[in-house]
């Protein structure tokens, strides 16, 4: 019960963080001016399937069915629905963790600070587009991961086929659920059947088949978006220039980049900060409490999986065993499909289950200390990890200081939306659409805000 | 558990633990609009300007604030103490590229009587956006001697 409370606190702080920023002009107006031009939400599914480039029905039909479900609240019904997917992604992740002791409380509570603190979800959780899809692919993962733990039968089958389905139907890391199911079904999770696992394989083999033989929507060109690389962001022209002939090597950058954000915070969106700020003379606070933290907790979850290593290659996985295996699949998966750029928020995914994989790694010193197994000195432990959790406080505070900063910038962004509109070559052409247009810029500019220069400059340093 | 287990669980879980409460009286005060100083839309046209804040000092300028009027800016945001100057004076001063094409669009002034103050804080703050915006601004060619001229901090 305190379990709950606890994440319904920490779950509540974030949805109001949410709820502060605007609908953002950019990748939430022109859908939503699409929206309004489109004739049903069948139709809207049937243009996110054959987008070029992208398979997203999923995801169109559901902006497309808020939209006509707002009845011209539209700030209510999108924000409103992004608030109850924060919800449901917090009360799966407690789900899954399964809080019945002191040592798993204790976790717990250090496992928020993780999941919430990790750079990685303020990325997912803030932007609206303006469904944030990224968020449910979150709980779409989350909950796989509770199907196939849970006791089974048909109906579990049902839900896990459904779930991969709505999953990759919304956006391409939908397929991140097969990942945690086929990662389950490997450390004798039952949930799913054997059945139920190969419907869904079969499920993945016609989407892959459908989307890249049928559909031909293909995959992103190296020339669609900047990317990060060593100290420096890549514009796609100097991407094109640099990898054009032969990207591979980019490729396997990228997808190094993104495992070591998850497990280490650095880089940043492919971008090395340490080495970048040391050039410029001088590295944020921020920047070296995450370092810390993450590097710490990793250390935590490597402890476990060492001293786990046995009872793994016996294949007798346990409750915890699974969550951490299963953590390490989706940190690898999630890089590797994300092969084609550096952002941080496309690791989502893998952030939530690094922050699980930590609950499970911090029960295990507690267990280990308190059954002393290992002679570890209990006040330098107790020490450092008092710091690594403090400092995760500090990386806490911090999304919602980024938070501010993002509703800051968005309210901005609104006063220029003629212009913006204008170089988008979007500019609508109906009095509905001006309509629209008019009533989001008010709404967003009538919002209360707090101005992150109010409370000091100085903070920016801290929360990186 | 041992005593020493109790300490690395007491170790693990307090900072959360403090941050849980935190953000419970953060989530009351919220409800209760307390406090109201962080809230941007306390600003006058001077501090948003100072703020690089284009949406309140678009809110402001549509319900009829004066874009020459001279108004609070308080500490912290260019000067230490709290002060009063023109929203020109304070974008100036603050070093953002702040909403100044707004202001003067909707009818601020750059002209002899505050030139000088201007171009001088500019200078003084290395504000190099300030600067071109006030050089193809200048209202006379005579050189100006900032050591004669108010300063803005």
């Amino acid at each position: 019960m305190i379990a709950w409370i606890v994440m319904a606190i920490m779950a509540a702080t974030v949805c109001y963080s949410v709820l502060r920023i605007p609908l953002q002009v950019t990748d939430s107006l022109i859908p939503m001016l699409d929206a309004q031009r489109s004739s049903s939400v069948i139709g809207a599914f049937a243009s996110g399937a054959t987008n070029a480039g992208y398979f997203r029905p999923l995801r169109a039909a559901q902006i497309q069915a808020l939209f006509e479900l707002s009845n011209g609240h539209y700030f209510a019904a999108y924000k409103g629905f992004q608030a109850a997917t924060v919800l449901v992604v917090f009360a799966l992740f407690l789900a899954v963790l399964e809080v019945d002791s002191r040592q798993r409380a204790a976790a717990l509570l250090f496992a928020l600070t993780v999941l919430m603190g990790l750079h990685t979800f303020r990325g997912t959780v803030w932007e609206a587009y303006p469904v944030n899809h990224s968020l449910e692919v979150v709980a779409f993962c989350l909950l796989a991961l509770l199907l196939a733990r849970s006791k089974g039968g048909r109906w579990t089958d049902a839900a896990a086929a459904l779930t991969f389905i709505a999953a990759t139907f919304t956006v391409e890391s939908g397929l991140l659920v097969w990942v945690v199911i086929a990662a389950a079904w490997l450390t004798g999770a039952r949930g799913i059947s054997r059945r139920g696992v190969i419907v869904i394989t079969v499920l993945l083999a016609v989407y892959v088949a459908m989307r890249f033989g049928y559909l031909r929507t293909g995959v992103p060109a190296l020339s669609e978006r900047s990317s990060g690389f060593g100290l420096q962001q890549l514009d796609p022209a100097e991407l094109q220039r640099r990898f054009g002939a032969w990207p591979y090597g980019f490729y396997a950058y990228n997808v190094l980049s993104s495992m070591l954000t998850v497990l280490f915070s650095e880089p940043r969106a492919g971008i090395w900060t340490t080495a970048a700020e040391f050039a410029r003379g001088r590295i944020a606070a921020g920047t070296i409490i995450n370092i810390v933290s993450s590097t710490v907790t990793t250390a935590v979850i490597g402890w476990f999986v060492v001293a786990r290593r046995d009872v793994w290659t016996r294949r007798a996985f346990e409750r915890d065993d699974q969550i951490v295996f299963v953590s390490l699949a989706v940190i690898v998966a999630n890089a590797v499909i994300s092969y084609g750029y550096t952002k941080d928020e496309i690791m989502g995914p893998a952030g939530v289950f690094y922050a699980l994989a930590a609950c499970v790694g911090i029960v295990f010193v507690l267990r280990t200390v308190g059954e002393q197994i290992h002679r570890v000195p209990s006040a330098t432990l107790a020490l450092v990890l008092a710091i690594v959790s403090a400092g995760w406080v500090v990386r806490t505070a911090g999304l919602h200081y980024q938070m501010n900063m993002m509703t800051f910038y968005d309210r901005n962004e609104w006063v220029y939306v003629d212009d913006w509109l204008v170089r988008q070559q979007s500019v609508p052409t109906t009095e509905a659409g001006k309509a629209l247009v008019h009533q989001l810029r008010e709404d967003a500019l009538e919002r209360a805000a707090v101005n992150p220069y109010l409370l000091s400059p100085r903070l920016d340093q801290w929360f990186r | 558990m041992t005593l020493r287990a109790n300490w690395i669980l007491a170790a693990v879980a307090l900072p959360a633990l403090g941050w849980v409460a935190l953000s419970a009286v953060w989530l009351v005060m919220a409800v209760l609009g307390v406090p109201r100083g962080f809230d941007s839309r306390t600003m006058t046209l001077t501090e948003a300007s100072a703020v690089a804040s284009h949406a309140d000092a678009a809110l402001l300028l549509r319900d009829g604030a004066d874009p020459n009027a001279a108004s609070r800016l308080r500490a912290g945001l260019v000067k230490s103490a709290g002060t009063t100057m023109t929203p020109l004076e304070a974008a100036t001063g603050a070093i953002r590229s702040g909403p100044v094409q707004m202001l003067i669009d909707r009818g601020a002034r750059i002209d002899e009587g505050n030139f000088a103050v201007l171009w001088c804080g500019a200078t003084a703050r290395g504000n190099s956006d300030m600067l071109r915006l006030l050089e193809s601004r200048r209202p006379e060619r005579a050189p100006i001697d900032c050591t004669k001229v108010r300063a803005l901090w």
